[in-house]
């Protein structure tokens, strides 16, 4: 058998087109599926920024109410996040676009992409979490001082301090492992195609 | 535009799920086959044939396969050294048709060398597989040739 020969097999795996399929319902449903998906995606980015900008008049309205100096700067540090996380969040999708349509091109782009996610998950303590954290606590426990500005901390406060703090570190590990998990063996594999497509430029 | 595409569907189904079945695992087959066929609908408006239909295919189905999340990265790595261990030359001349020695010779290949491979088989010059892959039309003809020389130490070097 010499190495052409293959091509009889190519031929004959080609040509072995498994399941017969509706190719008219087919293309139906992927248009609908891909229309969905965008949709999703949209209602995604919308949400998120949303959320955060629809946050800023309450917490901006209530500096004007504000028990004390320690909720004044927490209302602050509020503010900055809502503006600050979806700025993080739009910037960490921009990505330069392929230089042309080749793999090399197209895996190249794909680990700056998974580069930034990864990084955007290792490091939600910093953007996300600290902030928003700090300014809750400063937000509750200026609302209530004495005359000296010393904030009296209740007990119910302090479990709801409990229950945050205990979210704070589930979200922060759950966040690090899915980096670790997702996002490592993919871009482990992509730097690997690169180097090796590289590797063939160079022989 | 639909019974265009349905066309494209139509005469490349196999080079799909080829594609499909070469860079995932079975529990992943179908995910992945959806995944390009939906990457290939998007592109296909926005294909203007500056290239030929097959480099374009090869292109999106290529692109789509090597980055797609699949559960099962780790075990195709895995089932690559099974690949290795699983046919021994002893065994190796067992193999009676030729689309069984292709499937077995691909498994002991990169998803790389066995995407070139699928091209070469396929009948894409060397300009084409560089323009698909990223590399240089050169750069191709000296891989095909190690892949060839891999082949015949395997499996002619057994027969003689």
């Amino acid at each position: 058998m010499k190495f052409d020969d293959l091509k009889t097999g190519w031929k004959t795996e080609v040509e072995k087109t498994g399941k017969q399929q509706d190719l008219t319902r087919l293309v139906e449903s992927l248009e609908k599926e891909t229309k969905k998906l965008d949709k999703s995606i949209k209602r995604r980015d919308i949400m998120e920024i949303s959320i955060a900008l629809l946050l800023i008049p309450v917490w901006a309205w209530k500096l004007f109410y504000s028990a004390s100096l320690l909720q004044t700067i927490g209302l602050w540090i509020a503010i900055v996040a809502c503006i600050y996380i979806p700025y993080k969040l739009l910037k960490a999708r921009q990505v330069e676009s392929a230089k042309d349509d080749s793999l090399l091109a197209f895996l190249s782009v794909e680990k700056s992409k998974l580069e930034k996610q990864k990084e955007l998950l290792e490091t939600i303590a910093i953007w996300y979490l600290s902030p928003l954290m700090v300014a809750i606590v400063l937000i509750t426990a200026g609302s209530k001082v004495d005359d000296a500005g010393v904030p009296q901390i209740s007990e119910q406060l302090m479990v709801y301090y409990l229950f945050c703090g205990v979210l704070y570190v589930g979200v922060y590990f759950l966040n690090k492992r899915a980096a670790k998990k997702k996002f490592a063996p993919l871009l482990d594999r992509v730097n690997q195609q690169i180097q090796e497509l590289k590797s063939l430029n160079n022989v | 535009m639909q019974k265009e595409f349905e066309q494209v569907i139509a005469d490349n189904q196999g080079r799909i799920r080829y594609i499909a079945s070469r860079y995932c695992q079975h529990n992943d087959f179908e995910d992945m086959y959806q995944e390009i066929l939906m990457q290939l609908w998007r592109s296909f408006a926005s294909f203007k044939g500056n290239s030929s239909r097959e480099t374009w295919l090869y292109k999106v189905a290529l692109n789509t396969a090597t980055t797609f999340v699949g559960k099962t990265i780790k075990r195709r790595e895995l089932r690559q050294a099974l690949a290795k261990v699983a046919a021994p030359e002893g065994q190796i001349g067992q193999e009676n048709c030729q689309a069984d020695i292709l499937n077995a010779f691909m498994n002991t290949l990169s998803d790389i060398e066995a995407s070139i491979l699928m091209m070469y088989l396929d009948g894409l010059t060397s300009e084409n597989i560089a323009e698909v892959v990223g590399i240089t039309a050169n750069a191709v003809r000296v891989r095909i040739k190690r892949i060839k020389s891999t082949f015949e130490d395997q499996y002619i070097g057994e027969e003689s």
